[in-house]
């Protein structure tokens, strides 16, 4: 597991607007934010607040009209789009709020795809897939495609997928807003765990109240600003 | 003896008797086609230029309507060409019928027979203009001839004329465009006795150097037995083969 | 794995796959009857040329080609062909030949008697021809005979066109005349043994045939203006033609050796009209394929933005994705292909077994049976051709693709 000295992600005046028909929408307007490496963050706020915005550029998925993101050091304006797409899959992992696993592929599949796109062997990527299912809790239904997993299991693959390929921080989006309360409130635990045992960063776009709670670091956002953070003791 | 006056008085009736000689009298008087009698037999030599190819043929001529020739060449013995009122036919040992050709056929590939015997201009043509000029050997008159019907192969021929023979130099034939396509000169005569064309070249204007030289060997006026001509019966040719294969 | 996942992707949607695969495959059934019509066209065209009379080769002085701006140019010239005879014997040795006949070309008069029509005459071994393969199509009567005729015993076969206007039929005498090489005239008398078509009316109103014997006698020589040779198959052709042109090249009499191509330029000229009829017909065919085919993967592109946003997202480039979309496509192409062909093939064999008659061509006699010939080499090249095109229809999704934005398809709905 890489641990880099640098945060793991540095927002440093982020603007971004979007035009939506004739409408032009401030997603973000001057947002700073570090994440140190290892941390568990929730960024937090109601549905158009910039969360889903703010994540995007802190994954390179898209790019800010103004400001910088860093990751791991690295600055992503300079890079072309090739060199940030090899930084997502190669340093990231994202979790969608819908699953997004690939319906033909098994689970076993789905979460080898990553490590297939790098040019990994063959044995070290059986070696990480049954490691990452196994510490997803679903080693035993490796083989099977996500119309025969539930939403919560399918949840479970995809973040095998995000975490298998050992990245520096893993970017959700409303992860648990497709599931139910129980599920979602397992999968947070999850994520939980393994950012305990694995110290790799997790960053939640979220506006569940539940996982908020449960989080150890906050920060919220209306209307594209910071406008409240909160830390706690854990 | 005859003095001054009367010299002087012949040589003018001799000229008013040139200037009074009409182009019609003078196209009459030279007409090649009307010197040969009207029934006659002639060996004839026809030699095909530039192929330099010799043929040696034999005519037998009753009247205007009726000719044969005779192929004399060993590969040819025994084949004739028949000319009826205008058409011609070829008679063949190895066919029993005869075969038509068209009658503008050529003898070997060179002359046709209107070209080697002759035709008769005056029945055939009237005289268009005349005009004179001279050579180192007289006046020679140009008569511009048109066919008399519409239809003929050569509606006009330029027939050059020694007005103090009456003996034709040359005859150009044209086409209806006015393309000249033949010509016959007349190198050589026979005076004594009968008269007739004894060398003469025709040219083939359309192909370069195509000519044929005609040569008359010998020219018989004599009665030409009619059975010869028929068309069925060949009796009386097969009798001539008989009687000139056992001559030397 | 991209193709693995093309593959499985094919079956999300069975049933526009299965449209898909039929397209597909009609294009490449349509496509393999074309080419089979057409095969079958030149092969039949190129026997015709051959069985016809021309032979696989000729063999002919050469001052007799040089100077002929083509074969037409060639005929009316004399017979110049000395020693033919020798040079059969020596030909027909060579290895492929069959046979080797002379023949002569003439042209004159026919007349019954009554009735005159130009002709273009052939004086041909018939015994050789028949050595050869060559056919006569005999409309009635009997063919000419193998032994050569004496003299007074000449037979003649006509054209029924030529027959016809000389109100001849078999039995008949009738009397043919032609110039002799040295510009005089022959005439002979043959007895009509048969009336043939050869297959074209304007040939049957002007063709006549012979014996070499009979054309010689006409002419008064006893050269002939070629050899035809006739080779064991017409693939061989290339390699006599060359093994008589190393025998010949020391003759006495300057020789040439043509093939049967050279003398047949009607054969290139259909060759290359329709060839290019075929091709323009097998473009549109291909084009509505492709066209459907990319359409069809249009929509299914459209309908997995998401996904493809997802895919990106992860780290997948945007040329990975297109050549997931190409192996799509390849994969429609193999499989529709493969489809296709069994259906053509099937479809061949009943066409065959049907035994249609198509009207004759232009100038023609004769109905041509619609046959169809596919050999393996078009199955093949026709499947590959339509796998490989079919990438062309991954284009315009690829191009979709290309300007996909991560952020807009993740949120696509």
């Amino acid at each position: 597991m890489r641990l880099p000295e640098s945060p793991a992600f540095e927002a440093r005046g982020l603007f971004k607007t979007y035009v939506q028909g004739k409408v032009t929408v401030e997603a973000l307007s001057g947002v700073d934010l570090t994440v140190p490496t290892g941390q568990f963050l929730v960024i937090a706020g109601s549905s158009g607040s910039g969360k889903s915005t703010l994540l995007h550029l802190l994954g390179g998925l898209d790019r800010p009209d103004r400001g910088k993101v860093f990751v791991a050091g690295t600055d992503l304006a300079g890079l072309t789009e090739h060199e940030r797409t090899a930084i997502r899959r190669r340093d990231l992992g994202f979790v969608f709020q819908s699953f997004n696993l690939v319906p033909v592929l098994s689970a076993y599949e789905n979460v080898e795809y990553g490590l297939w796109l790098d040019g990994m062997a063959r044995h070290e990527r059986r070696r990480r897939v049954e490691d990452a299912l196994e510490a997803v809790g679903l080693a035993d239904r490796m083989r099977h495609r996500p119309d025969h997993l539930s939403g919560g299991q399918r949840q479970r693959v995809a973040l095998a997928r995000a975490l298998v390929h050992e990245p520096i921080a893993v970017l959700a989006d409303e992860p648990t807003a497709s599931l139910d309360s129980r599920t979602g409130a397992d999968i947070v635990k999850l994520l939980l765990d393994l950012n305990a045992t694995r110290r790799t960063t997790f960053v939640f776009a979220t506006h569940d109240p539940a996982i908020i709670a449960r989080s150890p670091r906050v920060v919220h956002l209306a209307d594209g600003r910071v406008v409240d953070e909160r830390r706690s003791a854990s | 003896m005859i003095n001054v006056h009367q010299t002087l008085a012949l040589a003018a009736l001799t000229l008013a008797g040139i200037q009074l000689q009409s182009p019609d009298e003078l196209l009459r008087r030279s007409d090649v086609g009307a010197f040969a009698p009207t029934s006659f037999r002639a060996r004839l030599i026809l030699t095909n230029q530039p192929q330099n190819a010799r043929h040696e043929v034999e005519v037998w001529r009753s009247g205007e309507g009726k000719t044969l020739i005779r192929l004399l060449d060993p590969k040819d013995r025994g084949k004739y060409l028949l000319r009826l009122e205008g058409e011609v036919w070829l008679l063949a040992p190895s066919a029993k019928k005869p075969v038509h050709l068209s009658s503008s056929y050529r003898l070997y590939g060179g002359a046709t027979l209107d070209e080697v015997l002759g035709i008769r201009l005056a029945q055939t043509y009237r005289v268009e203009s005349a005009s004179r000029e001279r050579d180192p050997d007289g006046t020679l008159v140009t008569l511009e001839l048109r066919a008399k019907s519409e239809g003929m192969l050569f509606p006009r021929v330029r027939y050059v004329v020694r007005e103090a023979t009456a003996r034709p130099v040359s005859a150009t034939y044209s086409l209806r465009s006015g393309r000249d396509v033949t010509s016959v000169e007349f190198l050589h005569w026979n005076e004594s006795g009968l008269v007739f064309a004894r060398s003469l070249v025709v040219k083939d204007l359309l192909r370069k150097g195509a000519l044929t030289e005609v040569e008359v060997l010998d020219l018989q006026e004599r009665a030409i037995p009619d059975g010869l001509f028929s068309l069925d019966d060949s009796a009386a040719r097969r009798a001539l083969e008989a009687t000139t294969s056992r001559t030397p | 794995m991209l193709a693995l996942i093309a593959l499985r992707n094919l079956f999300r949607n069975r049933r526009r796959t299965f449209l898909s695969l039929g397209i597909v495959s009609v294009g490449t059934a349509g496509l393999l009857l074309t080419a089979g019509f057409v095969r079958n066209s030149f092969d039949g065209l190129r026997d015709a040329v051959i069985q016809g009379g021309l032979g696989h080769l000729e063999v002919a002085p050469t001052s007799d080609i040089e100077g002929a701006a083509s074969p037409a140019d060639r005929s009316g010239r004399p017979p110049s062909f000395r020693e033919w005879l020798t040079l059969r014997t020596t030909i027909e040795g060579r290895p492929h030949v069959r046979a080797a006949g002379a023949v002569i070309q003439f042209t004159g008069v026919a007349t019954n008697g009554e009735r005159s029509a130009s002709f273009i005459g052939l004086a041909v071994e018939p015994d050789r021809e028949r050595r050869m393969g060559m056919e006569t199509k005999l409309r009635s009567g009997v063919n000419l005979p193998e032994k050569a005729a004496l003299a007074g015993e000449d037979r003649v076969l006509l054209g029924v066109g030529l027959a016809r206007a000389l109100t001849a039929v078999p039995g008949d005498t009738i009397a043919v005349m032609a110039a002799t090489p040295d510009g005089s005239l022959n005439a002979v008398d043959m007895t009509v043994a048969g009336l043939f078509t050869t297959g074209f009316q304007e040939l049957d109103s002007r063709i006549l045939k012979t014996q070499v014997v009979t054309g010689q006698r006409l002419l008064g020589t006893d050269l002939v203006n070629s050899l035809i040779v006739g080779l064991t198959e017409t693939s061989a052709t290339l390699q006599a033609e060359t093994d008589l042109r190393r025998a010949f090249a020391g003759s006495v009499q300057p020789l040439s050796v043509l093939n049967w191509e050279t003398r047949a330029p009607f054969y290139s000229q259909v060759r290359s009209l329709y060839s290019g009829i075929f091709a323009f017909l097998g473009t549109i065919v291909t084009l509505l394929v492709v066209l459907s085919i990319s359409n069809t993967m249009l929509m299914s592109v459209m309908e997995r933005v998401r996904e493809f946003g997802a895919l990106l997202a992860i780290g997948t480039s945007r040329a990975q994705l297109a050549r997931l979309l190409i192996f799509e496509a390849l994969w429609l192409g193999l499989f529709g292909a493969i489809a296709g062909s069994t259906l053509g093939l099937s479809l061949v064999s009943v066409i065959n077994a049907l035994r249609i008659d198509m009207p004759p061509p232009p100038g023609a006699v004769d109905p041509i049976q619609l046959t169809l010939a596919v050999v393996p080499g078009d199955v093949i090249g026709i499947c590959a051709f339509m796998t490989v095109i079919l990438a062309g229809a991954a284009v315009p999704p690829m191009l979709r693709v290309f300007r996909l934005q991560i952020v807009d398809a993740l949120g696509h709905v």
